[in-house]
């Protein structure tokens, strides 16, 4: 350890000039983990639903916010309602399954009913000498989560009354998520396929930092890009669409682009194409010349090019997928990828881009099982806690300052995790609760 | 039992279930003027003509919620509201001293 380290404990994370570090506790020590979900993920907006996920009224799935069950529900009138999945009599959970349809919910242990709007409608045997007084305090219904907000379908929620807007909260990946989405004609998404569900032995962080990680790539994926090399489009065409040119020509026709991170930790990376004419005169020329009609050759640049992201804390966007994941333990964590298909397209390409997902990220695919095991041996390594410090200096010394608490760097580096852990560190030490 | 959501349809009738109920809806016999509604999980069921069944049309979503409250019909149950607990053994005939644990 140096000598300036011995001056002052830096804490959790270690900044200063030419210096970022995160120590080893942030993923193995549960008075950390038990600390972030308080911090990080019940005083912060969350994602908790696509509304296409429960698109007829009845309609209910069940998720979390942190280590809290919820249930997101829509009414007869088409309000969406997230709620604490926990009966307000002895505290069971009400909704067992993942989804479902229902107008009214039963309590499985005594049988208290509410509705899909979580009013309570009745306690079960409420009457006589074992039951309730005539003027039992009767609440009102499950308790709803005190903040809910959707950006463009995509439906955020939050613990906290006092937290900020979910756009401004969103910032800059807006901006993503409009790329992804604008691969609609229609500007819409829908999810259609049943998601792939993982769980790795290892912390949550690895998937948020590792989905908007460039670095990775031709190590944790070498055994894919000899694949690539060797067979070209005959693996398939891994949702590059561009026409019939291979990887490797698509490969060389997208930019560099950039990587960012932004203030409130989200960590994105755009690179849009080049040249736009392979994708333009390819087999699906007719869909990507109605996206030059409707957002113009700049604007399709990006469509058409990669944008992923890592949406603090629990969400990311790649590929043609919403990925979630969920913390269960400081070692344990688990990853749900819901495959979308864009509305308004022909069906042969929601097919090609499903077929490409299986491929990569698919239980038996190419590419995700690599990183869920990367994630899983990285936690094995740090067991090795008498070695402080993990180190997240790539490219510091050329980000730049794009305004706003932004700041951009070469894909291959790690602004995006700097970014991360900046506001990790915010939330962990702010000396309020909420924030 | 199972809790899966499940809409199965047979020659008679149809079952409609979720996670927190499993009913079949069938005619009555060959006259089809009547149709009777059977909770699989518990055994119980009722019979409905039209008028009857014309009359659930009319009523608002508050209504149902009305007619579904348990602290009336009791998820066991078929006594009213003010019934003493012993009044409210389930179907199964089981005492509700030896469902514990
Ligand atoms: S805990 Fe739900 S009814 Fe008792
Ligand atoms: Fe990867």
């Amino acid at each position: 350890m140096t000598e300036s380290n011995e001056a002052a404990d830096p804490g959790l994370v270690w900044t200063g000039p030419k210096r970022f570090r995160v120590r080893t506790a942030a993923y193995v020590d549960p008075v950390v983990f038990a600390r972030e979900m308080k911090r990080v993920f019940e005083s912060n907006w969350v994602f908790v639903a696509h509304e296409s996920e429960i698109s007829e009224p009845g309609n209910y799935k069940t998720s979390h916010i942190g280590l809290q069950p919820v249930i997101i529900s829509r009414d007869d009138d088409r309000q969406i309602h997230v709620l604490l999945n926990r009966c307000v009599h002895r505290g069971a959970a009400v909704c067992r399954e993942q989804r479902g349809s229902a107008n009214l919910f039963r309590c499985p242990y005594h049988g208290w009913m509410y509705g899909n709007d979580g009013k309570l409608v009745g306690m079960s045997l409420a009457g006589g000498d074992a039951g309730y007084d005539s003027d039992f305090d009767r609440p009102e219904g499950l308790v709803r989560v005190p903040r809910v907000e959707s950006y463009r379908g995509m439906v955020f929620a939050s613990l906290n009354p006092d937290v900020k807007p979910l756009v401004e909260y969103l910032g800059r990946a807006a901006w993503i998520i409009d790329n992804k989405l604008d691969a609609s004609p229609v500007g819409q998404i829908q999810l259609r396929s049943k998601p792939i569900v993982a769980r790795y032995p290892g912390n949550w962080k690895f998937q948020a930092e590792n989905i908007v990680d460039g670095y990775h790539f031709s190590f944790v994926h070498e055994g894919f890009t000899h694949l690539q090399r060797q067979y070209q489009d005959a693996t398939g065409d891994f949702g590059v669409h561009a026409g019939n040119d291979s990887p490797a020509d698509v490969r060389r026709v997208r930019s560099r682009g950039r990587n960012y991170g932004t203030p409130n930790g989200h960590g994105l990376t755009a690179r849009p194409v080049a040249d736009l004419v392979p994708w333009l005169e390819g087999k699906h020329g007719a869909y990507y010349r109605e996206l030059l009609d409707a957002y113009g050759e700049e604007r399709l640049k990006m469509i058409a090019g990669r944008s992923t992201a890592s949406i603090f804390p629990n969400l990311g966007l790649i590929h043609h997928q919403i990925r979630v994941w969920r913390p269960l333990s400081a070692n344990l964590t688990e990853v749900t990828v819901y495959p979308y298909d864009l509305v308004g397209v022909d069906e042969e390409i929601n097919r090609g881009w499903l077929r490409s997902q299986e491929r990569f990220y698919g239980a038996a695919g190419y590419g995700q099982p690599d990183d869920t095991e990367v994630f899983a041996v990285n936690q094995q390594g740090l067991s090795a806690t008498a070695v402080d410090w993990l180190i997240l200096e790539r490219g510091l010394h050329a980000e730049r300052d794009e305004g706003g608490g932004d700041w951009s760097g070469q894909p291959g580096g790690e602004v995006p995790q700097r970014s991360f852990w900046l506001e990790w560190m915010r939330r962990m030490e702010s000396q309020e609760e909420q924030s | 039992m199972s809790h899966h959501p499940q809409s199965v349809g047979t020659a008679r009738g149809l079952t409609a279930s979720n996670e927190f109920a499993t009913v079949l809806v069938e005619r009555v016999g060959d006259d089809p003027a009547l149709l009777r509604i059977s909770d699989l999980r518990r055994g119980r069921s009722v019979v409905l003509d039209p008028l009857e069944l014309e009359a659930i049309t009319r009523m608002s979503r508050d209504e149902i919620r009305a007619l579904a409250d348990p602290s009336y019909a009791g998820t066991f149950g078929q006594r009213a509201r003010g019934e003493d607990f012993d009044g409210m053994v389930g179907d199964d005939e089981m005492q509700i001293e030896g469902i514990s644990g």
